[in-house]
């Protein structure tokens, strides 16, 4: 019933004014002359912590309620300073930032350097154990506060040091921050959530701020009543060039989104995020809401991920065969009835530095250059698996694009190789089972922007070791690239060396591009501004009811 | 009949024990880890799993994690979800919102059904009769989720009848059409038993000798079939009081209302077992208790049944 979806960066605090009004909907809205507006949304999985919080049903509520040094901007995600007056460096490896005079947080206390310190030391400590604290990797003294076992089954060390060196308070105001490696990008990462400052107040009780935090956002948190609704205010002496233009906002949780969006056509609820696939297809929204709403493109896309160092896989004709047999865009039209976008390339057109067709011609369908490319391996004496796997897991909607990924590669080549769908039951046993290198063959991943930038696209997923590395892709040639890039002052010169390094993945075609996702958000007749920021979500600082 | 009363509670304790048992091991033997699909398409950090792990118990063998799990639960410390809500806020939240629809169910239930079944029990063949029957089939074959679409759809969307969903009072009144909704089925199931029962029960011996001494007809219905008749249209009703609170899922989730099967059933899908094993166990006390009220029914009913 109900799919979590997984939004990292957060563009929230991008948005800076939010006016919605009245609304109907369930019990928030006491005083009769308020404007509220109301969202659908869930229950957050975790306490209301920016350390903590990953998914989209939390974040989005922390993202109205904390405002980052930097902000993105909701029409372009383009990075500009918002809590930070400036963020300066010289070897982009330290970087001096400082805050701008007059931020408080909503129980009064003023934003210095140290609410910004403290909340990073905190949320990179490993005993804390956040979700989110690998976001402080990069910063000097990291692997002392966060050690990792050698061995991922063994406890982790006690870690050395409470408090990672790379950061120090020069004055009230001022900061500086030491990278391990410089890294010119730094800057535009300081705009997700795990980044924003914390009062003296949570030190004190953590857990008790996870159910009622204090930010320094647009928005004051007012309530939250588990599985029902989460309420945040307008926060009148918001020091912000962005302020809520609404009087609050309220996320109701359904379960069954096809009830969020009977709500949204009876006027019942304000803003619907992502319309469910019964209202999307044949364009059943364009009938029922006219033209109240809005499409956008997400930073959200969908691969195939092949175990490229297995018997069977290990040969990159071999793969970019399998990808020149897929026919993305019958895909597209015929399973999501064209409302996602077919990819041509590893990383969706609205992130900074995207470029066209990286993929080139191995992401064109075309069935005879497949059939050659898999001629041309096995006459280098390559030798295909007995059937090529595709895994997934079941528990949201990729059976059916999965089983055409399959058909398309079977029609292609007509007995000479033979694909099958592999369903894993829940995404926490297909993870974990990625994790324990249990599947060879194509793996289903899907990867949600942390920041806007096509950086963000490459290096987590495909550079040696890292994070998100799924089928253990090496090339030196690539890491050299990223490395190079991170240390680029120039930024047209560092994005020339992240698409290098994209076209370079079709040489060697670690995962197969198949769709980016596109999201369509719906809105009552009572709204009059409803902003969608490339995150896919409404800037909820700019909305007007 | 009051010893007999204590006897079968003091039953269900054993009840209760095996079932909590079974399902936290159903629970724990369910693939996947909890915490480890929790970081949307990257692996989750090591730390936090086994943080979480830790503090759950979940890295300890099953019959220490239940028998911890119990001896909280005995002191009424139901302990907090994976997502750090307090349990007992949740059940408390949605119980009162799953006993109005059930009770609101149980009413249509017994008076449509009841009704309708005994009247056309009475006059058999009659148009009414046959206007039972076709209604009850078409109830009976429509899935539920069918039917609260259609509702939702109609009156909510269409119509402006309603609201599409349950406010977060949920009060009576908004529950008023989806507990209808939920009730069809066994509306159905007990209009076609009434009428049957009460067909039977006219030919019994004991009403043709009411008929026979004279009495009028209001009191031959009125007390010797209607009273007989009731004894399978209670066991019915008790049992479906269980299934009401359990099997409300699909209707709750369709109006959004936060009742204990949603409850449970995201919980599953969670592998969050501190939500599961207590509202089961509060679904089984529900069946034995419900069970015992209908027990108990039968011998006002029918003098000759007696408790030991």
């Amino acid at each position: 019933m109900r799919a979590t979806r997984f939004r990292p960066a957060v563009a929230a605090a991008a948005a800076a004014v939010m006016a919605i009004s009245a609304c109907s909907g369930g019990g928030g809205d006491e005083d009769g002359g308020q404007t509220t507006v109301t969202v659908d949304g869930g229950q957050p999985e975790n306490p209301l912590i920016p350390a903590n919080t990953n998914e989209v049903f939390g974040g989005d509520v922390l993202d109205t309620l904390f405002s980052k040094l930097v902000r993105y901007d909701p029409e372009t995600a383009e990075p500009e300073n918002y809590v930070a007056e400036s963020i300066e460096t010289e070897d982009n490896q330290t970087f001096t930032i400082t805050v701008q005079e007059g931020w408080a947080f909503h129980d009064g206390t003023e934003v210095t350097a140290q609410s910004f310190v403290d909340a990073w030391n905190w949320g990179a400590y490993g005993p804390n154990a956040n979700l989110n604290a690998y976001w402080f990797e990069q910063i000097e003294g990291y692997e002392e506060v966060h050690p990792e076992p050698e061995d991922p089954e063994a406890d982790p060390p006690e870690p050395e040091a409470e408090k990672m060196s790379g950061l120090e308070v020069v004055d009230d105001r001022t900061f500086e921050v030491t990278l391990s490696e410089p890294y010119a990008q730094f800057p535009m990462k300081l705009g997700y959530t795990a980044f924003a400052p914390l009062p003296e107040v949570f030190f004190e009780d953590p857990e008790a701020f996870g159910r009622e935090p204090v930010g320094n956002g647009p928005f004051q948190f007012a309530s939250w009543t588990d599985n029902q609704e989460i309420t945040v205010e307008a926060y009148e002496d918001f020091a912000g060039s962005h302020p809520a233009q609404v009087d609050a906002v309220t996320w109701r949780m359904y379960d069954d989104r096809e009830a969020a969006y009977a709500d949204l056509l009876a006027g019942n609820l304000d803003i619907m995020t992502r319309l469910t696939p019964a209202a999307m297809a044949n364009e059943v929204y364009k009938d029922d809401l006219g033209d109240r709403y809005v499409e956008q493109e997400a930073g959200l896309m969908f691969t195939l991920t092949v175990t490229g160092n297995e018997e069977g896989y290990d040969d990159a004709r071999f793969r970019q065969a399998l990808s020149a047999a897929i026919d993305r865009e019958s895909i597209v039209e015929e399973i999501f009835e064209g409302t996602q976008v077919p990819s041509k390339g590893w990383a969706p057109s609205v992130v900074i530095g995207a470029q066209k067709g990286a993929c080139g011609e191995y992401c064109e369908y075309s069935p005879e250059r497949a059939d050659e490319l898999l001629q041309e391996a096995l006459d280098d004496g390559f030798e295909p698996p007995e059937k090529v796997q595709i895994w997934f897991n079941d528990d949201a909607d990729h059976r059916e694009w999965v089983q055409a990924v399959v058909n398309s590669i079977n029609q292609t080549f007509e007995g000479d190789l033979e694909a099958v769908a592999k369903p894993v039951p829940t995404f926490s046993e297909f993870r974990a089972g990625i994790n324990e290198d249990k599947y060879t063959g194509l793996l289903r991943t899907g990867w949600q922007m942390d920041y806007p930038h096509l950086e963000n696209f490459l290096s987590p997923l495909y550079e040696t070791g890292a994070s998100s590395n799924d089928g253990d892709y090496s090339n030196e040639e690539f890491d050299q690239l990223m490395a190079d890039a991170r240390q680029e002052s120039d930024e047209d010169a560092a994005i020339e060396m992240y698409r290098e390094g994209e076209r370079l993945l079709a040489e060697d075609m670690p995962a197969l591009p198949i769709y980016t996702a596109r999201t369509i958000t719906g809105y009552s007749e009572e709204m009059t501004n409803v902003e969608v920021t490339p995150f896919g979500v409404p800037a909820f600082a700019n909305l007007e009811k | 009949m009051g010893r007999y009363a204590l006897r079968r509670l003091l039953q269900a304790v054993p009840v209760v024990v095996g079932t909590t048992l079974l399902i936290y091991w159903m629970m724990w033997a369910l693939p996947g880890d909890p915490f480890a699909g929790r970081c949307g398409e990257r692996a989750c950090p090591q730390d936090y799993i086994e943080a979480m792990n830790a503090q759950f118990m979940l890295d300890q063998p099953l019959l220490v994690q239940y028998s911890a799990y119990m001896a909280n639960l005995v002191q009424f410390d139901f302990g907090v979800t994976y997502n750090m809500v307090p349990v007992s806020t949740l059940i408390a939240q949605a119980l009162p919102v799953t006993l109005r629809l059930a009770l609101i169910a149980l009413a249509v239930e017994a008076v449509v059904g009841i009704v309708a079944g005994v009247i056309a029990g009475l006059r058999r063949n009659g148009y009414f009769d046959t206007l039972v029957f076709v209604s009850t089939l078409v109830a009976l074959s429509v899935p539920i989720f069918v039917i609260a679409r259609f509702a939702q759809w109609g009156l909510g969307v269409n119509l402006g009848w309603i609201s599409p969903t349950v406010s977060n009072e949920a009060t009576w009144a908004e529950l008023l059409v989806p507990g209808a909704v939920i009730a069809t089925t066994t509306t159905a199931v007990l209009a076609r038993l009434a009428r049957t029962t009460i067909a039977e029960n006219l030919r019994a011996d004991y009403v043709r000798t009411a008929i026979a001494k004279g009495l009028p007809r209001s009191r031959v219905i009125g007390v010797h079939v209607l009273r007989n008749s009731l004894i399978p249209l209670i066991t019915l009703l008790g049992l479906d009081l269980g299934s009401l609170m359990v099997g409300a899922v699909v209707t709750e989730g369709i109006f959004n209302i936060n009742g204990l099967g949603g409850l449970v059933y995201n919980h599953i899908l969670r592998l969050d077992s501190t939500v599961v094993v207590p509202v089961a166990t509060l679904f089984v006390l529900i069946y034995i208790f419900a069970n015992l009220v209908v027990d108990l029914f039968y011998g006002v009913l029918d003098p000759r049944i007696r408790y030991e």
